[in-house]
């Protein structure tokens, strides 16, 4: 539980500033922005972090391939869209319209790249720590 | 301490008896080695009806499928016929480390890490094989690499 919970968090925390950047750049154009939005981009990063932590909580027993691997990516980012154009009707954040469609399936992938640049960054970081501690660890 | 082997008679069952006041950890231990055909440094392991004991640290991993739990080594797959906890156990402060709810790795086998986009990690093993590291099983791979809190 303390694992799902600090996954959770780090993924909040991730796609919070993904989000955060994208609407920036949705507004813009914008002399003023309503305040309610705060509280409602945390609501939306709240959910798709829960949903991406439960996605990745899911352990397969073997290193998946990569045609399984992009399926996976699909349907998650499938997900993202249905919670984020769900959460967007609900906070009137676009209308249900072709643009208000094309607007949301690109803000969802631009945030999905931001998020999964900065967590491979992230992890690679750990994993080259541990491989050098792993090679002192050998020659002890 | 005394030590007296005999042959047993022909037809009779092979028996260790210990004779002693009182039961040390050592001989405690012995015991459990005997019975379990499990120490730190070698483990009896089945391959096809025959039994065969494995030197531990050519042991590159453990995986536990279907109720079995498989020992693999360079070129072969045992069956432990054992549960993959006792073998933690048996291995506790070696260089093997459980990695996830199915499989312990020998850490010494490991021969580069890497991460995957969903914040795994994968063990690639000097035999080629690559294995999964589940999240919740890094941070106590840190320690044991003397990086974790």
């Amino acid at each position: 539980m303390k694992a799902f919970l600090s996954e959770l968090f780090k993924w909040f925390l991730i796609i919070n500033t993904g989000i955060m950047v994208v609407v920036w750049l949705n507004t813009l154009g914008y002399e003023y922005i309503w305040t309610q939005i705060i509280p409602q981009i945390f609501c939306a990063s709240f959910l798709t972090s829960l949903v991406t932590t439960i996605i990745f909580s899911i352990n397969p027993r073997k290193p998946m391939g990569v045609p399984l691997r992009v399926l996976l990516v699909c349907v998650h980012y499938l997900i993202l869209c249905a919670i984020i154009m769900t959460v967007g009707m609900l906070f009137d954040w676009f209308e249900l319209t072709v643009k208000g469609g094309i607007t949301v399936v690109l803000s969802v992938a631009a945030v999905y790249f931001l998020a999964a640049v900065t967590s491979y960054i992230l992890s690679k970081g750990e994993a080259d720590e541990m491989t050098n501690a792993l090679k002192n660890y050998k020659d002890e | 301490m005394k030590i007296t082997i005999e042959t047993p008679l022909p037809g009779e069952e092979d028996e260790i008896i210990i004779k002693m006041a009182e039961l040390n950890d050592e001989v405690l231990k012995t015991i459990r080695r005997l019975k379990d055909g499990v120490s730190k440094e070698t483990m009896a392991v089945y391959a096809d009806e025959s039994i065969r004991m494995v030197p531990t640290k050519d042991i590159l991993y453990f995986d536990a499928t279907d109720n079995h739990v498989f020992a693999y080594t360079k070129d072969n797959c045992f069956d432990t016929r054992k549960k993959l906890f006792e073998i933690e156990e048996t291995l506790a402060n070696s260089a093997f480390l459980r990695i996830s709810k199915n499989a312990i790795v020998n850490i010494k086998a490991i021969d580069h890490l890497s991460p995957e986009f969903n914040g795994r990690f994968i063990a690639s093993l000097k035999n080629g094989e690559d294995i999964i590291i589940s999240r919740g099983y890094v941070p106590e791979l840190k320690k044991k690499l003397g990086i974790g809190k």
